[in-house]
């Protein structure tokens, strides 16, 4: 036990004081503080305690534009997921079987997540544009903005760096061997890659889908800013509900909606690919 | 009902408060409205800047310092006062944010004999408008005002274009940009048809037909935008050919080289908007702010502000370079929306304003 001690890189008079239950306790305790307690929050701000029906603002919410905006919202995230994780995966399976670069390629996949999203979504905007580079320098004018494909480009360009990643840390830990002996036993390189590399990193696949879907679904600024007037997100039903309806109740009640949406999604999705274990392989 | 929603709305905008309140924190650099320090708070942009200048002149003079701040839209604003008790001394809210301020109880009273200027130098009609007063006593002062006209490219458009009527040709569909709020949308289809849009809050029929009118217009739009930076971005960027916009941000964007860009009040008329200054209750600082205000509403002052923000100010005798601004009309010619009518519609307006985005 003593010998544990001293291999471990934590001080001993840091170890000593801290306990597997404390740091639990600080993931439980943050997840408490900023998502169980605000969505409790939103439930009791969605909650009707004066005259008609206590749930009246979740019934407007279920119905018309809003269930539109659901609807919606969920359909874009998948779009983007799917196109993202295309992408993703062509990328990344050339960083760690083909790519002689793979640091300089990498750094140049996370760049861009360090520069704010309102100026890459600007920076599609303007690409775009009439007055654009595209326009202006190879007379080619596109119809694309403002359409649910600009929101799609949009999205998968945002989040591409969310999906490459966890997928270049999957397909990097197959062992070569492994590839070397389905060769060896007479797969082709498609055959190869269906039945050994897709399968082997199925976690990236997976923990990449569900961070793009999550942020994808819940975007504001995408929408905003490539979308017209027919790609209103949930995001934005739920800013103007309360910037400009000036009505909280049916803000708090679509935000409540969207959280067990997307809650009972993953669940779903968990159902389906066992996260715990997609994850833990990762 | 009504009563329930003001709980509701109330401790809403407690928690967007509580998050500016860490902003401002970090911002403020325990900045305190007492002693010899004011608070603004505004809109940002030019309109924004112009009246910062004239408040540097007197806090010059009278060596008070003025931290100027500014929120996104009036929602924010009213949270921000709201959640910052005695932070603020003096706030700058269009005539939406009047009404809902005064919803709120936000604001405190002005005696306007502390402030001559204004009773002086405004139109009497001006300073009587619904939204400055509360229970008889004067709450806001009307600084600058326009209308909400649209702006179109003439490299682009072929004709010359004058009404609401031409910009639904089947011809510009897909180049049209259009103001995503609600009151202000309706009201423009509203005046497009003419009806008021007072009376279309409490006659279902009237409101259909501005429904009809908004739903023909977005027949053409490609998109909404909902602040004025965005409709000039559209503009220069040529995404739109025409542009629903505010006349003041058009005339900038003439001055900054795109003389090609035409505004235009069109012939069937516009709903005005008024910008406002009002005293934040509970502030420490009202003698002060009513030398401040004073100030403000000095002949030269207020005409130095028309001309920085392209705005008209309804001063007495104006000068021949503010009755030339494309959307310059006296008082008397505006009419306004009526808030005590509307604000009960508006959340019902919003989300029939969203179906005719997405019909």
């Amino acid at each position: 036990m003593s010998v544990v001690v001293e291999r471990s890189p934590v001080p001993s008079w840091l170890s000593d004081r801290i306990t597997n239950r404390h740091l639990v306790a600080i993931g439980v305790g943050w997840v408490t503080f900023f998502f169980v307690f605000p969505v409790l929050f939103l439930v009791v701000e969605s909650i009707n305690f004066g005259d008609g029906h206590p749930l009246q603002a979740y019934q407007r919410a279920m119905g018309g534009v809003y269930l539109a905006a659901f609807v919606r919202s969920f359909l874009y995230g998948i779009v983007t997921t799917l196109v993202t994780l295309a992408l993703a995966y062509a990328l990344a399976y050339y960083l760690v079987f083909s790519s002689k670069r793979v640091r300089l390629l990498l750094t140049l996949v996370v760049v861009p997540l360090w520069i704010a999203y309102i100026i890459r979504y600007f920076g599609v905007l303007l690409f775009f544009s009439p007055t654009g580079p595209l326009a202006q320098s190879f007379g080619i004018e596109t119809d694309l903005l403002f359409t649910t494909t600009a929101v799609i480009i949009g999205l998968a360009n945002a989040y591409l760096p969310f999906a490459v990643l966890p997928i270049y840390n999957s397909l990097n830990a197959i062992h070569h061997e492994t590839i070397n002996a389905s060769r060896t036993l007479g797969a082709g390189q498609l055959r190869t890659i269906y039945s050994v590399v897709l399968p082997l990193s199925m976690p990236g696949v997976v923990a990449a889908g569900v961070i793009v879907f999550i942020l994808s679904a819940g975007s504001f600024l995408g929408p905003d800013i490539l979308g017209g007037s027919g790609q209103s997100m949930i995001a934005n039903e739920i800013a103007r509900a309360f910037l400009e309806a000036f009505n909280i109740q049916l803000a708090s009640a679509l935000a409540v909606i969207y959280t067990i949406l997307l809650i009972g999604f993953i669940a779903i999705f968990n159902a389906v690919f066992d996260l715990q274990e997609a994850l833990g392989n990762l | 009902m009504e009563g329930s929603n003001m709980v509701t709305r109330r401790s809403a905008l407690a928690t967007l408060g509580a998050g500016s309140v860490v902003s401002l924190a970090g911002c403020m650099g325990g900045m305190n409205g007492g002693g010899g320090t004011l608070r603004f708070l505004g809109f940002g942009g030019n309109t924004q800047e112009a009246q910062e200048r004239i408040f540097d002149a007197w806090a010059e003079e009278e060596d008070v310092e003025i931290e100027g701040d500014s929120a996104g839209g009036t929602v924010e604003m009213i949270s921000q006062i709201q959640q910052n008790t005695g932070e603020y001394d003096i706030v700058a809210l269009n005539d939406t944010g009047m009404a809902q301020g005064q919803d709120e109880g936000v604001l405190e009273p002005i005696d306007l004999d502390e402030v001559p200027n204004y009773t002086d130098n405004i139109r009497d009609d001006a300073q009587e408008l619904d939204f400055l007063l509360d229970d008889g006593e004067t709450i806001g002062l009307i600084r600058e005002n326009g209308a909400t006209g649209y702006a179109y490219n003439t490299e682009l458009v072929d004709e010359e274009l004058t009404s609401w009527e031409e910009i639904k040709d089947p011809q510009y569909e897909g180049q049209v940009a259009l103001l995503d709020r609600a009151v202000d949308r309706f009201s423009n289809c509203a005046a497009a048809i003419d009806v008021d849009i007072n009376e279309a809050a409490e006659d279902e029929d009237l409101f259909e037909e501005v429904i009809e009118e908004a739903e023909e217009q977005n027949e053409n739009a490609f998109s909404y935008w909902s602040d004025g930076d965005t409709s000039i971005q559209y503009l220069r960027q040529e995404n739109a050919h025409i542009c629903e916009a505010w006349g003041g941000r058009v005339i900038a964007l003439q001055e900054d080289g795109h003389e090609h860009i035409e505004y235009v009040l069109p012939e069937e008329g516009t709903m005005a908007w008024t910008d406002t200054l009002s005293i934040v209750q509970e502030t420490e600082n009202r003698d002060l702010i009513h030398d401040l205000l004073n100030f403000t509403y000095e002949r030269d002052n207020i005409l130095q502000m028309s001309d920085d923000m392209n705005y008209t100010v309804q001063v007495e005798d104006p000068p021949e370079e503010m009755t030339e601004l494309p959307d310059y009309a006296p008082i008397d010619e505006l009419s306004f929306n009526d808030w005590s009518r509307i604000l009960p519609v508006q959340d019902e307006w919003s989300e029939r304003f969203q179906e005719v985005q997405q019909s």
